[in-house]
């Protein structure tokens, strides 16, 4: 098992986490993803999962023009991508704990 | 380095590419996904030298993760009905899907116009095996190139029509099998070529005439035409002239060869001795002599200061009289026997 399998389960997760930190545009958040320890995450999984939270509603767009290159186009978390991040965010931890006491090696009293 | 000609142009090109592997797609859906992949490429692109394809992996397999981080594989919420077909049709959607699938109906459709040029000649080629493996040149050549053009045409007309594509269909199923047809004559028979009689130079087994007719005897007269009998032949290197009996028994005469002392048969001592089946003037079928051939002998030229000898004159006048023919072998002619 390999993390790109387990990444794939919590992708919303993270992009919505990028996304609190700053607003940014597709390629900023894929580089910003694999400077936090995503190394192999997918550009088209990045891209397809900002339009799909896009498309949920949990995020809001905006072009920001630029003097020097093309327009980009920005993503911003909105209240309801902070509460799809919130809710996310515990049903995350109560899986990570379970997952940890399940793998964990058993101390004998 | 990329300049941005070409990296625009790359995008663009790969884009529309990760668009054709989402074709199945609804237009709106496809057209949402795929609305700001270019400049997001754009940008990817920008930051690295390396060309799109190799950053990103194949257009096909771009696609598919789009796919899925899109959302869009998910089965919709409610299935019609357990129906086989729509099960089929599931699974079917699901395999085209696949990259390597979807690789391989790429390579299907960059292959199609090959696959015109092949059903273009299907007509030729069947022609050609056909027609018992010899070649016809300006014939088939222009079938083929006729089929080819209206095969490539008809390919590039991207016809809507159910009656027109199910004819095309149909087309297609009858150039594969004349194709399969072809490929089959060409491994079981060999590539064809053109069979060309070969006329075996074999010596004749017997005596013949230039062009082939047997010379089944050989009778000899002398200048004034009288019969000369019981004479060898030999060539120039002394060797004997031989008339073997096989040639007269293709006309059912038979030969009784002179022997000689020793008992050999003389086969160059003319004439032969020959007989053939025939009826006696009792009208009794018996073995009868052969009759002589009849001939006229050819007149000599007049020698210059020819002696004023009887023969001499006398054989002009009769050969002047006489008309001259060749020595025939078989048929008795219209010509007289000569006088002594």
């Amino acid at each position: 098992m390999d993390a790109t399998q387990l990444l794939k389960g919590v992708l919303d997760l993270a992009v919505l986490g990028v996304l609190r930190e700053e607003d940014g545009y597709g390629y900023d958040i894929v580089r910003r993803l694999r400077q936090a320890g995503f190394e192999d995450v997918g550009d088209a999984s990045v891209y397809g999962t900002l339009r799909r939270l896009f498309a949920a509603g949990s995020l809001t767009s905006y072009v920001k023009p630029s003097d020097e290159g093309p327009h980009r186009k920005y993503y911003a978390l909105n209240d309801a991508g902070r509460d799809h991040l919130e809710r996310g965010s515990k049903v995350w931890r109560a899986f990570a704990d379970t997952v940890d006491e399940l793998v964990a090696e058993k101390r004998t009293a | 380095m990329n300049d941005t000609g070409t990296v625009s142009e790359q995008v663009r090109d790969y884009v529309t590419k990760v668009a054709a592997s989402l074709a199945d797609l609804p237009p709106e859906v496809r057209a949402d996904l795929v609305a700001d992949l270019e400049q997001h490429l754009t940008e990817v692109a920008a930051d690295s030298q390396q060309p799109l394809e190799a950053s990103l992996g194949a257009p096909g397999a771009y696609a598919e993760e789009l796919r899925a981080s899109a959302g869009l594989d998910d089965p919709p919420a409610d299935h019609s009905g357990a129906s086989l077909v729509a099960g089929v049709q599931r699974l079917l959607e699901r395999a085209r899907r696949s990259p390597r699938m979807a690789a391989t109906l790429r390579l299907a459709d960059e292959l199609r116009p090959a696959w015109w040029v092949a059903r273009g000649l299907a007509p030729a080629a069947l022609m050609a095996t056909l027609s018992f493996r010899s070649t016809g040149g300006a014939g088939w050549f222009l079938v083929g190139l006729i089929g080819v053009v209206v095969s490539v045409d008809v390919g590039r007309r991207k016809l809507q029509r159910p009656d027109a594509r199910l004819a095309i269909a149909a087309v297609n199923i009858a150039a594969s099998i004349a194709l399969l047809l072809v490929l089959l004559e060409f491994v079981q028979f060999g590539i064809p070529v053109r069979y060309e009689t070969i006329v075996e130079e074999v010596p004749p087994r017997h005596l013949v005439h230039p062009g082939g007719e047997p010379i089944t005897n050989i009778y000899a007269f002398d200048a004034t035409g009288a019969p000369v009998t019981g004479i060898f032949l030999y060539d120039g290197a002394g060797k004997p002239i031989e008339v073997r009996r096989a040639a007269a028994e293709q006309y059912g005469i038979q030969t009784d060869y002179e022997r000689a002392a020793d008992g050999t048969p003389l086969r160059n001592f003319f004439p032969l001795r020959q007989y053939v089946q025939g009826l006696d003037e009792r009208g009794m079928d018996r073995l009868q002599p052969r009759p002589e051939p009849r001939v006229v002998v050819p007149a000599l030229a007049p020698s210059p200061g020819a002696s004023e000898s009887a023969t001499a004159t006398e054989a002009p006048a009769e050969a002047r009289q006489a008309e001259p023919e060749p020595q025939q072998e078989r048929e008795p002619g219209r010509n007289q026997r000569p006088d002594r």
